[in-house]
């Protein structure tokens, strides 16, 4: 046994392996520096001016965490490539190109693109359950905005902080697909070499050997760091969450500013859907493809995956020990060994599929939830008891409580599975791709404009079905309002 | 508690996945001509516009046998899954390796010999060897496609003019060990160049190259069409798609002295398949003219049958003579593979 293990560890290259946990790791710290403190401070400061939510802001902000590294690859090519917008403009004024791809600062700016929307929804989730009346008293005793941050804010709102962060850092340091387009052969992950070492050296001892070991390191990383949180019990009622706030031009123009990051890489595929025979032909050319069964294969799948997702993170969530201690585990497993292992084991079929995608986002369905459950009155439950509540009562309760959370993990899920291309790529059956699978596959054929189109078509459905879930939920709650307040009143 | 169901869960269901364990008698497997068939290829070919949609249904009915695809995002991927199911295949037939993948399982005995029944109609430059371990289906060269819209070439110029300062951030390349054209550049450059001129070659084109992407779909469709760099490794056969569909002729190869490396693909028999008879009517009916016809515009390669009707556009890129085809023996390819593979890494900073 122990001439196997020294005979797998030999053959590991480790200048390699070295070189690659230095690169994952500074990468992956400075991706979750840079998103605490644009997408945290956005949060922070829509929180301080008391700003009342923008429904389309949320939105915009849901759509970039789960999308394909495609997508995202390309439209961050078309803005900051060589021959993107912003190269442009500088050839158009004279000046030198740059060029920002292609190194290690541009898998930076790609994560950040990911991680951005992802750390300002979670603070500014958990920063809508912290009752005002506590920074309203520190201001009244004469404590400045910074002191206000340091002893009022932080202490309730570390144990978001450092769950996105290890959430943040956990991606980063796994990522596959968006250091190679855009980081170039020599800025890479771990989950590259690990790759390599199954299908291009076929050496499985010594993948499966790296894969439990990056597992390891993460995991003991991630339980040390998890290990300085705890949980603040709050009053869940904050004037923002009832519709009522000022307005901030600033603000709203750095709102405005950050949608356009995010958006204007996407548009980069509207202008690309035109390409070769020209929209309509493109268009008629998905719809022969089977671009509408697709959808309503990855619409079918991203509702039945949720169910039981949220399931599996209400079990952990409400279990007696240990809550962060699986989540975390599984989140630190190499998704290319998880993928091909899967695989091997299960095969490839719609019930793979819909396992898959269960099994790889309860983790984050866990963190989101327990980021707000645990943000809830800590009378709460007594106030329930008191009231002479039965079991089915509280849990009534409960689901009432946590529906504005589970709204949102709908529409992040929703989001990332209809822009799942790399898990459907493993254990979708021949067929019966999900939707981007299907776009994704047109590359091979040649036919990029009808890929560039129907991406930009799913890009705009999951915008229309974000809106109008969120709208649908607004119009729910008045309509419970007014209900519940048309019978009192008849009572 | 929970995660022993699942792993008992998870212990099921691949029980559920699996073929039968017991092998079959070869008497027995006659009788399963009628059965399903399960063949094993990697994406772009069972895409929804590539070539086995093109052909699979005409075949189900041809042959009465019920087909299950699995599909896999790589060669790479596929070779790993079939040493691992070696002792009990799953597949029947796996269609798409190329000759590099050949060199990598030559000597894993996974594949089941079969002479086609047309195989007298393939020039046997284009065997793998003359057992027909994989046989043939199509074929295509490496090459760097430009676009003649921001660079230039005179005439033909060597491999090792890559280099040059001319080029610097204009080449984007694939990368070897990842993707199949990457892997191809490292052993066209060592068929073509002498030791001294291959070690200057990609020292050189570390310098030139813009980025080395990780497959072709990202070097061809998300840098090269979208205009970071004028040139990109592809396929000799890249310009035919712009010029037959998109009436496009500024995509050109360019034209090098010393030759090009010719890229075959393959389809083979597995061994111990359960349906082996099933799998050799599949490889017959790929070298049938109905499928050989649909390869130049689904694959946009040469077909392997020599009668074979190609686009106009095939008329119009660089079709080397035999004198320009580079070849390279399996075993050697196969016991250096490896050490190539380090030193480019090495040379990458890997």
């Amino acid at each position: 046994m122990f001439d196997l293990i020294m005979g797998i560890l030999s053959n590991l290259n480790w200048p390699v392996i070295f070189a690659r946990l230095w690169f994952g790791s500074w990468e992956s710290l400075a991706t979750v520096f840079l998103s605490l403190l644009i997408g945290g401070g956005l949060a922070l400061w829509q929180n301080f001016a008391r700003v009342k939510k923008i429904i389309w802001f949320d939105i915009i902000m849901i759509m970039p965490i789960f999308l394909p590294p495609i997508v995202v690859g390309l439209g961050l090519i078309s803005i900051w490539g060589n021959n993107g917008l912003v190269n442009q403009g500088l050839n158009f004024l004279g000046l030198t190109p740059i060029k920002f791809l292609y190194n290690g600062f541009s898998v930076v700016l790609a994560h950040c693109y990911y991680n951005i929307p992802l750390v300002y929804l979670a603070i500014s989730l958990k920063l809508s359950n912290l009752h005002p009346a506590f920074e309203d008293s520190a201001m009244v005793m004469g404590a400045s905005r910074l002191k206000i941050l340091t002893a009022v804010i932080w202490p309730r709102l570390r144990s978001a902080v450092l769950a996105v962060s290890a959430l943040v850092f956990l991606y980063s340091f796994t990522s596959f697909a968006l250091p190679l387009v855009l980081g170039g052969i020599k800025h890479q992950t771990l989950e590259v070499y690990i790759y390599r070492l199954f299908t291009g050296q076929l050496n499985f001892a010594s993948a499966i050997s790296l894969a439990i070991g990056q597992t390891a390191f993460l995991f003991g990383l991630v339980i040390l760091f998890l290990k300085k949180m705890n949980y603040f019990n709050e009053s869940y009622v904050n004037p923002i969450q009832l519709g009522i706030g000022k307005k901030n031009i600033k603000l709203l123009l750095s709102q405005i500013a950050l949608a356009i990051f995010l958006l204007a890489p996407l548009s980069g595929l509207i202008i690309m859907g035109g390409r070769g025979s020209g929209f309509e032909a493109n268009f008629l050319f998905l719809i022969r493809s089977g671009f509408l069964p697709a959808f309503g294969r990855s619409l079918a799948l991203a509702g039945l995956s949720f169910i039981f997702s949220i399931l599996i993170a209400g079990f952990f969530l409400f279990g007696r020990r240990r809550r962060a201690f699986w989540p975390v585990l599984w989140l630190s497993v190499s998704p290319v060994c998880f993928g091909l292992i899967w695989r091997w084991l299960i095969g490839q079929s719609l019930l793979s599929a819909f396992l898959a995608f269960v099994l790889i986002s309860w983790p984050f369905n866990f963190f989101l939830l327990s980021s707000y459950y645990h943000s809830r009155p800590s009378f709460f439950y007594d106030s329930l008891k008191i009231m002479g509540a039965n079991n089915w009562q509280m849990i009534k309760a409960t689901v009432n409580y946590l529906a504005p959370a589970l709204l949102k993990i709908f529409c992040l899920h929703l989001v990332f599975v209809l822009g799942d291309v790399a898990i459907s790529g493993l254990v979708t059956p021949y067929g019966q791709p999900t939707v981007m699978l299907l776009n994704y596959s047109l590359i091979g054929s040649y036919r990029f404009g009808a890929c560039a189109l129907g991406m930009s078509l799913v890009l705009a459905m999951i915008l229309i079905l974000l809106l109008a879930i969120n709208l649908f939920a607004t119009q729910a709650r008045e309509m419970k309002k007014f209900l519940l307040f048309h019978f009192r009143a008849e009572e | 508690m929970l995660w022993a169901s699942i792993f008992l869960t998870v212990f099921l269901l691949s029980g559920c996945a699996r073929k039968n364990s017991a092998p079959i008698a070869p008497a027995d497997k006659d009788k399963l001509v009628s059965a399903e068939l399960t063949v094993y290829a990697y994406d772009s070919l069972t895409a929804e516009w590539g070539l086995i949609p093109a052909f699979l249904s005409d075949f189900e009915k041809t042959s009465g046998l019920k087909v299950k695809m699995v599909k896999f995002t790589d060669t790479g991927a596929m070779l790993s899954q079939l040493i691992l199911e070696k002792d009990q295949p799953k597949a029947d037939v796996v269609m798409g390796l190329d000759n590099l993948n050949y060199a990598q399982i030559a000597n894993k005995n996974i594949l089941e010999p079969y002479r086609p029944v047309l195989a007298d109609k393939i020039s046997s430059d284009l065997w793998f060897d003359k057992n027909f371990t994989l046989t043939p289906f199509d074929y295509g060269y490496i090459g760097f496609v430009y676009d003649s819209r921001k660079i230039k070439f005179a005439g033909p110029i060597s491999l090792k003019d890559l280099v040059d300062s001319k080029y610097k951030d204009k080449i984007i390349i694939e990368q070897a060990g990842l993707s199949s054209p990457g892997t191809q550049l490292l052993v066209w450059s060592k068929s073509a160049l002498s030791a001294v001129d291959y070690d200057k070659f990609w020292l050189g084109m570390k310098d030139n190259v813009l980025t080395v992407a990780p497959d072709w779909s990202t070097a061809y469709y998300s840098l090269f069409l979208q205009g970071e760099a004028p040139i990109v490794l592809s396929y000799l056969t890249s310009p035919a798609y712009h010029i037959d569909q998109e009436k496009a002729n500024n995509y050109q190869a360019v034209p090098i002295k010393e030759g090009y490396f010719r890229q075959v693909e393959g389809v083979a028999v597995i061994k111990g398949a359960t349906n082996s008879n099933g799998a050799k009517k599949f490889i017959d009916y790929v070298l049938s003219q109905s499928v050989q016809d649909k390869i130049a515009t689904t694959q946009w390669m040469w077909p392997v049958m020599p009668s074979s009707s190609l686009p106009v556009a095939f008329g119009q890129i660089i079709t080397p003579t035999s004198s320009q085809i580079l070849y390279m023996d399996s075993a050697i390819l196969s016991a250096n593979l490896d050490q190539w593979l380090k030193k480019y890494n090495s040379v990458f900073g890997l």
